[in-house]
């Protein structure tokens, strides 16, 4: 009696890198500039339907009017968190390429001029965070010239009165 | 639409965590040859071929050249489409639009992804390195903020998150085509599993699974002639919004909602929980699902958790709400949001088999979700 054929199931294995040098276009250039050399936050105030954008590039996502540099506007670093969290789980690095833990809760922070930003906060204990907490920006002493890397975190402030 | 569209081929593949036994194009042909047989017709009848993927997702690129000969398409019309999690959706939608054009009588559309390779989440972060993106801890960090956001105004608590969950395995459990199939019996059973990122259990965030999905697509000519029940399409709707926004959650007026005006308004649906009959959506955590009943107007805002705690939205409810199983039990990305479609086709059909519905489906609406919280939305109807 033949035997009974049996299935080969190979799975080749093989790891690419992938590098990237990802063009910032010179609005979001000139933010990164201004965050290292001066810890300010700039965005696009759109002539057109007025809407603060940010990040900036060359043209407003909502009207589709083209800027130019008149458009500059000062956002601020101080803010509110509108969301938070904290991961258990080791996430992804992309810049380094890796996994792992952050001790640091993540947060959606809305500048009071409008626009928010995905970042981090100083504060690790989760009980003491609440939505609507306000918060500012910490810079690093030596800024990177790489943008939201030059903030460390967000420190929590006094709440409005 | 310019013509009428239906659909009268759904073909689904086996969706599993990792699928060694078959490559990328055995694994399509799969779905493939299901839809043909549930349409009754052979390849040679198809006169166009679309395949759908998230390149990147799971390391594989240039599906349109490399998956030809399993996806059929050799010396037929056709294109790759990719739009992030709505591809699935977005590719069925591309196929209506290439029929209701007059242009084509019968359309093959494909939905894949093999996520047993690859990393989604570093694919995620390198969307946009230097912009908001990088801190968005793939998509598992925006839904965590979303949820916690819910919790934080409503009254929903973890229990209800929990019974999404539940809900979501008991009827994956009674489809074959359902990758997580846990048999959970109890809120217990979801309080058990790790926390991912706070407050998203394991279990509350859909798995990465390996899978295809297959529609075909036909003129309302050939539909009639070929098939005893074609499900026609009524309508359907695509909304974009900006990277620069917070996208999910339930602050303000999104894609979701805006979406949702636009096809309700067109098809004269005013009360969305009694003229539509059952709703096939794309929720990648248990609290979006909660996020989505309110958005798409099934109940009001901030409600949503209340209709889970009612079980309103179980299969035998009045308002099913993923009788499949959903996005929690299977999550093939590609192949997610066609399957929502194609799902929400067998219900008009009533060819669910154990995940049919108890009440009588005549019109379904199937969601699309992505990156940067793009909306599809499709509105099936048994009868136009």
């Amino acid at each position: 009696m033949a035997e009974e054929k049996k299935e080969e199931l190979i799975g080749v294995e093989f790891f690419s890198k992938i590098p990237y040098n990802w063009s910032m276009g010179p609005y979001v250039g000139t933010v990164f500039t201004e965050m290292k050399e001066n810890k300010r936050i700039w965005g696009i105030r759109c002539p057109n339907c007025k809407k603060l954008l940010f990040p900036p590039e060359a043209m407003c996502g909502y009207c589709f009017t083209e800027f130019t540099h008149d458009n500059w506007e000062e956002i601020g670093d101080e803010g509110t968190v509108v969301q938070f969290t904290k991961a258990g789980m080791p996430i992804f690095d992309i810049r380094k390429g890796t996994f792992a833990f952050s001790e640091r809760p993540l947060a959606n922070i809305q500048f009071d001029t409008g626009p928010y930003i995905m970042h981090w906060l100083e504060e690790k204990d989760m009980e003491k965070l609440h939505l609507g907490m306000r918060v500012k920006a910490v810079w690093r002493e030596q800024g990177r010239g790489r943008g939201y890397e030059d903030i460390m975190y967000f420190r929590a402030i006094e709440e409005k009165k | 639409m310019a013509n009428r569209v239906a659909i009268v081929g759904v073909g689904r593949s086996t969706q599993a965590a990792r699928r060694p036994e078959v490559n990328d194009a055995e694994m399509i042909n799969e779905a493939v040859r299901a839809a043909l047989e549930d349409a009754q017709i052979d390849i040679k009848k198809v006169q166009a071929v679309l395949t759908n993927s998230i390149d990147g997702f799971d390391n594989f690129y240039l599906g349109d050249c490399l998956l030809v000969d399993g996806s059929g398409a050799y010396m037929k019309s056709g294109m790759k489409l990719h739009t992030g999690g709505t591809v699935g959706s977005t590719g069925a939608i591309a196929a209506f639009n290439m029929v209701a054009s007059g242009m084509f009588d019968i359309v093959l559309t494909i939905g894949h992804q093999k996520q047993e390779r690859g990393n989604s989440m570093g694919t995620l972060c390198a969307a946009a390195p230097g912009e908001v993106r990088e801190y968005v801890q793939g998509a598992i960090g925006a839904f965590a903020q979303a949820a916690v956001e819910y919790m934080q105004n409503t009254d929903a608590k973890l229990e209800h998150a929990a019974m999404v969950r539940l809900k979501a395995d008991k009827n994956a459990c009674r489809n074959p085509y359902a990758h997580l199939r846990l048999g959970l019996k109890s809120i217990e059973d979801v309080a058990k599993s790790p926390i991912l990122i706070w407050p998203l259990r394991l279990l509350d965030f859909c798995p990465q699974s390996c899978g295809a999905a297959a529609l075909i697509v036909a003129s309302e000519k050939v539909a009639k002639k070929i098939s005893k029940k074609p499900v026609w399409v009524a309508d359907h709707e695509t909304v974009h919004e900006l990277q620069s926004e917070v996208v999910f959650g339930g602050a303000e007026e999104k894609s979701q909602q805006i979406a949702a005006r636009h096809i309700y308004k067109r098809n004269g649906i005013t009360n969305p929980a009694k003229d539509i009959d059952c709703f096939e959506v794309y929720e990648p955590s248990s609290w979006e699902e909660m996020y989505l009943y309110e958005h798409f107007f099934i109940t009001e805002h901030n409600t949503g958790w209340k209709l889970i705690e009612k079980g309103m939205t179980e299969l035998e409810g009045p308002i099913p709400v993923n009788p499949s199983g959903g996005v929690l039990a299977t999550n093939a990305i590609g192949a997610t949001a066609m399957l929502r479609i194609g799902e929400a086709a067998l219900q008009i059909r009533g060819d669910a088999g154990e995940h049919q519905c108890t009440k009588d489906i005549k019109t379904t609406l199937s969601s699309g979700l992505g990156g940067t919280n793009w909306t599809t939305l499709v509105l099936l109807k048994r009868s136009l």
